[in-house]
């Protein structure tokens, strides 16, 4: 509990976008964040509107930045000397020109779970780097493997087809 | 007259001293045992008399400073902990009635009525019990989806309806009920269910009064049940809430303590109130197992 | 005039029978059937919608999961639990009711009802209140331990302590019950026994030992296999307490079959791993009690 943060490397630390397999394919980062919805019952759908274009104003969204780290959403607001001017905010600039939506599968979340699995046993030193990714390729296509044989006889449709 | 044994003839006080050192030391360890047992709990109802925040202090206080009942009330209020207390009576009395009934006719036929294969079928029944309820959770689940009764109350009740230690329990009382008098009354006419009814229920009343709250207990404390079989939020029976609860609470030391508690206590009075009949069934039941 | 009588009260029993035994073929064999036959499908959330696409796959089931590192991780996890929480519940049971049958007790049934106490409570809540017990700063368990110098332990955050805490939870709850066993097996043990042992001289220890401790294992294997059948089936404490972790460290068999089963709808995979646990469950228990029987 105290030997978590040292005070001579409180600024010893930078950001970077995620490292792809070589300098032609950079990473790709997974999209994520937060969701501004009106409901379908909701009693105050005018309002509930104004509210979500107040918010995604660039101004309100540097203010959200300035308030909580929240990444502005309004591509406008990265030039904003708030953002500009944070010098870690930089890779997230880079990154974010390189994001793809999760998967809407419905085995995603176990996925996620086993990449989870695999990177903690590398982080602890349990499996070298390699092998736990031959063996995560291995968990995936084990995972998957329903939803291939399904697509290829037909029971799903193609691209863009979740749960039933 | 006082007789001394050989033991203490050699010395007048050496060996009642040496009995009453034991004894002291024994009533010792016996409450060394109790206050350990009972710590959790003491400190469980005391913390949720605390303030928000007030049982994350370093040294941890066991009494509150400012007791209140502001947990409760938030509980009972915003958080609507009544509702999930509705439901687990009404899933724990509907349980215990019909589990009663089931299984006491159940037993008294494996005990008293003569039929074939009573004993072999009886057997195979006890091998079952060996069999974790794990087993048929899933195709159970599957099955009452067919029926419709997923995320019903009736769904989360079934299987408590019907026991194989309840029958258990029940057959080995009513081997004690006398032949005689259940032949004297066939031999007067009575039907079967009438003798059941009207002489064989008053007569094996203590051993249906420790079924009632054995099932009682086990369907108010159930969990793992209730939670893949209940999907409405609304319906959830306590264990389940709480759970719930103290995934979004972790924090909220106190509140957790408070619920807790309210999901304890009906628990703690059933035990309390029919604590003798705990008692003999359990130790009973184990003789002859 | 026994066959009159006897038809009748054959019929009769069957209607006896009839709603016990309906309920327990329809929802406890009938399901546990049906998991021996799930384990061999790959019944999933696809199935689930539209069981046509359900495949019948043998024993892939059971080559990917006894070959799946997880699995085994969690067999180790819950043998841990088995092999250490249960002989350590069986022996604080029995030292309790050792305690209790002693001659000159007072208020019995006051210290019986509070030893019994925890069984009564429920799991959930307990396993919620035991939590804060365990904080490493606020709890109260690592404070009782610095009176003698221990530095506090982040039970449930250390992938080494977090199912030692979980047993020390599972002994206090459970000592009660095999107590009262153990005290009804106790009280069946004829004094004359006692007696005989005394007048040849034997001490309390060797009178524990010659008279007590045979005239108690039939309660030893009685205690000794539902305790260990009990334990197998370990859920809620890793659930409510550490969801498994730290690092799967608490995983236990049950916990898997449900993530399995009621997180990824994998319900094949989950029956098989329920199988597998029944097999399980049996091995140990026959193994115990020839263990026993031997000694």
């Amino acid at each position: 509990m105290g030997i978590k943060r040292p005070a001579d490397l409180q600024d010893a630390w930078a950001t970077a976008p995620l490292p792809g397999p070589d300098a032609a394919t950079p990473g790709v980062s997974l999209a994520g964040g937060a969701s501004l919805v009106v409901f379908q019952s909701s009693r105050h759908k005018e309002l509930a509107w104004k509210l979500i274009e107040f918010l995604s104003r660039p101004e309100q969204q540097v203010r959200f930045f300035e308030l909580t780290g929240d990444l502005p959403a309004h591509q406008a607001a990265w030039s904003d000397p708030a953002l500009t001017g944070n010098r870690r905010i930089h890779a997230f600039a880079q990154q974010l020109q390189r994001v793809v939506s999760t998967p809407k599968i419905p085995e995603w979340e176990q996925i996620a779970t086993l990449v989870l699995e695999r990177a903690h046993q590398i982080i602890l030193g349990a499996a070298p780097a390699d092998s736990a990714l031959v063996w995560l390729d291995r968990d995936v296509a084990r995972v998957l493997e329903k939803r291939r044989w399904l697509l290829e006889h037909g029971h799903l449709a193609a691209a863009g087809e979740s749960a039933p | 007259m006082q007789l001394r044994s050989p033991a203490s003839a050699s010395g007048i006080g050496s060996g009642t001293t040496r009995r009453t050192l034991a004894n002291v030391l024994l009533h010792l360890v016996l409450i060394l045992g109790a206050v350990i047992t009972l710590t959790p709990l003491v400190w469980m109802i005391s913390a949720s008399f605390m303030p928000a925040g007030g049982a994350n202090t370093i040294p941890p206080r066991f009494l509150p400073r400012d007791p209140t009942l502001a947990q409760y009330v938030i509980l009972f209020t915003r958080l609507n902990l009544a509702r999930h207390f509705l439901n687990s009576a009404l899933v724990t009395v509907v349980a215990t009635i019909v589990s009663v009934l089931v299984n006491a006719m159940a037993g008294y036929a494996f005990a008293k009525l003569r039929f074939p294969g009573r004993d072999r079928i009886f057997q195979r029944l006890a091998l079952a019990l060996v069999v974790p309820a794990q087993v048929g959770m899933l195709p159970l689940f599957l099955l009452l989806r067919q029926l419709g009764l997923v995320n019903t109350f009736a769904g989360v009740m079934i299987p408590y309806f019907a026991s194989i230690y309840g029958i258990f329990l029940i057959r080995q009382y009513a081997l004690g009920v006398p032949d005689e008098l259940l032949d004297a009354a066939r031999v007067d006419g009575a039907g079967e269910f009438r003798i059941f009814w009207m002489i064989v229920l008053p007569v094996i009343r203590p051993i249906l009064v420790t079924l009632a709250a054995f099932t009682f207990l086990s369907a108010w404390n159930d969990f793992m049940w209730p939670l893949i079989i209940l999907s409405d939020s609304a319906k959830y029976t306590l264990p389940v809430a709480l759970a719930n609860l103290s995934g979004e609470h972790v924090q909220d030391t106190e509140l957790m303590m408070a619920g807790s508690v309210v999901t304890i206590v009906p628990a703690l009075i059933v035990f309390l109130v029919f604590q003798r009949s705990f008692v003999r069934g359990i130790m009973a039941g184990s003789i002859k197992g | 005039m026994k066959t009159l009588p006897a038809s009748r009260q054959a019929r009769s029993a069957w209607l006896f029978l009839a709603p016990a035994g309906g309920l327990i073929g329809l929802f406890f064999f009938l399901p546990v059937t049906a998991g021996l036959l799930l384990s061999l499908t790959d019944f999933d959330i696809y199935a689930i919608a539209a069981p046509a696409t359900a495949r019948f796959v043998g024993l892939r089931n059971y080559l990917a999961t006894l070959s799946n590192p997880m699995f085994w991780t969690a067999v180790k996890n819950t043998l841990y639990f088995v092999v250490v929480g249960g002989p350590l519940s069986v022996a604080v049971s029995l030292g309790a009711a050792l305690l209790l049958n002693a001659p000159r007790v007072r208020l019995r049934s006051l210290f019986r009802t509070v030893y019994f106490a925890p069984v009564a409570t429920t799991l959930v809540a307990v396993a919620i209140v035991w939590r804060y017990l365990y904080h490493p700063r606020y709890g109260l368990l690592n404070h009782v331990l610095g009176w003698f110098g221990i530095e506090p332990i982040e039970w449930l955050s250390d992938p080494q302590w977090a199912m030692p805490a979980i047993i020390l939870l599972a002994v206090w709850k459970n000592f009660g019950y095999n107590m009262l066993i153990f005290l009804a097996g106790l009280q069946s043990i004829s004094p004359e026994l006692y007696e005989a042992a005394a007048i040849d001289g034997a001490g309390a220890w060797r009178r524990f030992r010659h008279v007590t401790l045979p005239g108690l294992a039939p309660v030893f294997l009685f205690v000794g296999v539902t305790t260990m059948i009990g334990y197998f089936q370990l859920f809620a404490e890793p659930y409510v307490m550490t969801q498994g972790g730290p690092f799967g460290s608490t995983r236990s068999i049950v916990l898997l079959m449900y993530e399995e089963g009621f997180r990824w709808w994998r319900m094949g995979v989950a029956s098989t791993i329920a199988v597998l646990l029944l097999l399980i469950t049996l091995a140990g228990a026959l193994i115990q009690i020839r263990l026993q029987r031997r000694a």
